[in-house]
């Protein structure tokens, strides 16, 4: 609710955000996406994690996975367009990793981005912070 | 001031693959804004075991025994466990899109959404409640199991009511944590669930109960509700779509590397102070996390649902004594006394599931 403490979500500061909630982080050429412990803490115990292989093209806005928590399943959005580099097997096996480390071991894939300059379209850490803060309870 | 309009969808009994397809026909209009919020009565006809998206058949449903009642098998695309709809069921689904400025949190959405059904129900003098992470509750006992999905900004959020309910069929098709079917563990099972006949004296009429549900709506969201029917548009993208949800590509979208594999289940006892507790836990198929767990014995616990509440904070939890201690804390924070049970012994109770693990 909006009037929850900010820093009720672990929100890193190396990496961009967008509003599915999802990470994005340079790493060189490769960029990696995951999910924000906003996200993790929201949906609960996380059951199962879909992705796609290495290879698959990924079309900015469409779905590219889901994952399952309780009885909900969620759509992961691509951030951008371009192919999937590789999908972290772990996480299709442990799932829990994104509940317990979403920024780190809980990263879902790395990718190559066709638009080196789509980062300008995503928010920053602090920008992500003040859209966390707008999140309301019905 | 005009009042919003949603609509309502209410196309009666239909097989279950018809069924999915219009789920995913309703929620790509709604997301394109093509169709106001929708309320949709979902009847089964015929009865049909239905898995969670991201669940294996063979792995939650017995194939034959299911062909051999006349079940068919379908994949719901939203989430949950496997359940069983038959045509004394009402399954009620709500599709909504809501303004981008207004960002829901999901874990705030669904006690609301539930709320349809807790006033519905309270119409008709029962007095239920939601329960974390999806159910509705009367006494501790489920009479509405829920599951959601959203896509491209859209939701849906869908659930079951029972009105009456066969669990013997129930317990023949799923797979679920018992050694063999008989009187005691029916009766066991039914005691988890509530039924709208067994709060009544009853059974009340599908239309009388839809009625309930319709006010209800209106009531909470103060909408109208318009009985309508789908677009041109929805029409033919289902009549085009609905086949591929009878196939096996879409009903074994999600398979297991052996076809006969079996989630384990394992019998435990502990000796407490205060008497003998009974659990028979299934665990997933690596064994990280307690799939769902049943619970006796013959310690005095008070009040008489805790034990229901207790179940119901083990299902999915991950096979980790602290987690698992912190749970089952909170359970007891929650004002339930058990005499001569503590924490301790649910945990000494659980802990073959992950020292025997490791050890093997």
């Amino acid at each position: 609710m909006a009037t929850e403490p900010l820093s009720r979500w672990k929100v890193l500061s190396d990496r961009y955000y967008d509003n599915h909630h999802q990470w994005i982080h340079y790493e060189g050429t490769l960029v990696t996406v995951g999910i924000s412990d906003y996200t993790q803490d929201s949906a609960g115990d996380i059951l199962y994690v879909s992705l796609p292989e290495p290879g698959a093209i990924l079309e900015k806005g469409q779905p590219f996975g889901s994952i399952e928590s309780g009885k909900w399943v969620g759509q992961l959005y691509a951030p951008f367009n371009g192919v999937v580099i590789a999908a972290n097997d772990t996480v299709k096996e442990s799932p829990q990793l994104l509940n317990q480390d979403p920024y780190g071991r809980g990263w879902l894939i790395k990718a190559k981005v066709d638009n080196p300059t789509a980062e300008s379209q995503w928010m920053s850490n602090q920008d992500y912070r003040e859209f966390l803060a707008t999140m309301i309870d019905l | 001031m005009m009042k919003e309009q949603w609509r309502l969808l209410d196309p009666g009994p239909l097989p279950a693959w018809q069924q999915m397809a219009l789920d995913k026909v309703v929620i790509e209009a709604r997301a394109r804004d093509e169709v106001p919020n929708t309320l949709r009565f979902m009847e089964f006809s015929p009865h049909t075991a239905l898995v969670g998206y991201h669940q294996a058949v063979d792995l939650e449903i017995d194939r034959h025994e299911a062909q051999r009642l006349g079940v068919e098998i379908n994949r719901r695309i939203t989430g949950g466990g496997a359940i069983y709809m038959d045509p004394q069921q009402l399954g009620w689904e709500l599709c909504l899109k809501f303004d981008e400025a207004e960002r829901i949190r999901p874990d705030a959405l669904y006690p609301k959404l539930s709320q349809v059904v807790i006033d519905a129900l309270k119409a008709w003098g029962i007095n239920a409640q939601f329960r974390p992470v999806n159910d509705v509750e009367v006494e501790g006992r489920k009479i509405s199991g829920t599951g959601g999905t959203d896509y491209h900004g859209a939701v849906i959020y869908q659930g079951t009511l029972l009105l009456e309910f066969n669990v013997e069929i129930m317990l023949r098709i799923l797979r679920l944590p018992i050694e063999k079917l008989t009187d005691k563990v029916i009766d066991s099972f039914q005691k988890r669930l509530i039924t709208m006949r067994e709060l009544l004296g009853y059974v009340p009429a599908i239309e009388d109960v839809k009625h309930t549900v319709r006010d209800s709506l209106t009531r909470i969201f103060g909408v109208d509700l318009t009985l309508s029917s789908l677009t041109a548009q929805e029409k033919s993208q289902w009549l085009a779509t609905r086949d591929t949800y009878r196939e096996e590509r879409w009903v074994d979208l999600r398979t297991v590397p052996q076809r006969d594999a079996k989630y384990p289940i394992r019998a435990l006892t502990h000796k407490a102070p205060g008497g003998l507790i009974r659990a028979m836990v299934q665990t997933d198929l690596r064994g990280t996390r307690i799939k769902t767990a049943f619970i006796t014995g013959d310690f005095f616990v008070y009040p008489d649902r805790a034990l229901l509440d207790l179940e119901s904070r083990l299902k999915d939890a991950p096979l980790t004594p602290d987690v698992l201690t912190a749970r089952i804390a909170a359970h007891y924070n929650q004002g339930h006394h058990y005499l001569g049970v503590e924490v301790s012994d649910w945990i000494s109770c659980l802990s073959p599931l992950w020292t025997e693990t490791k050890e093997g």
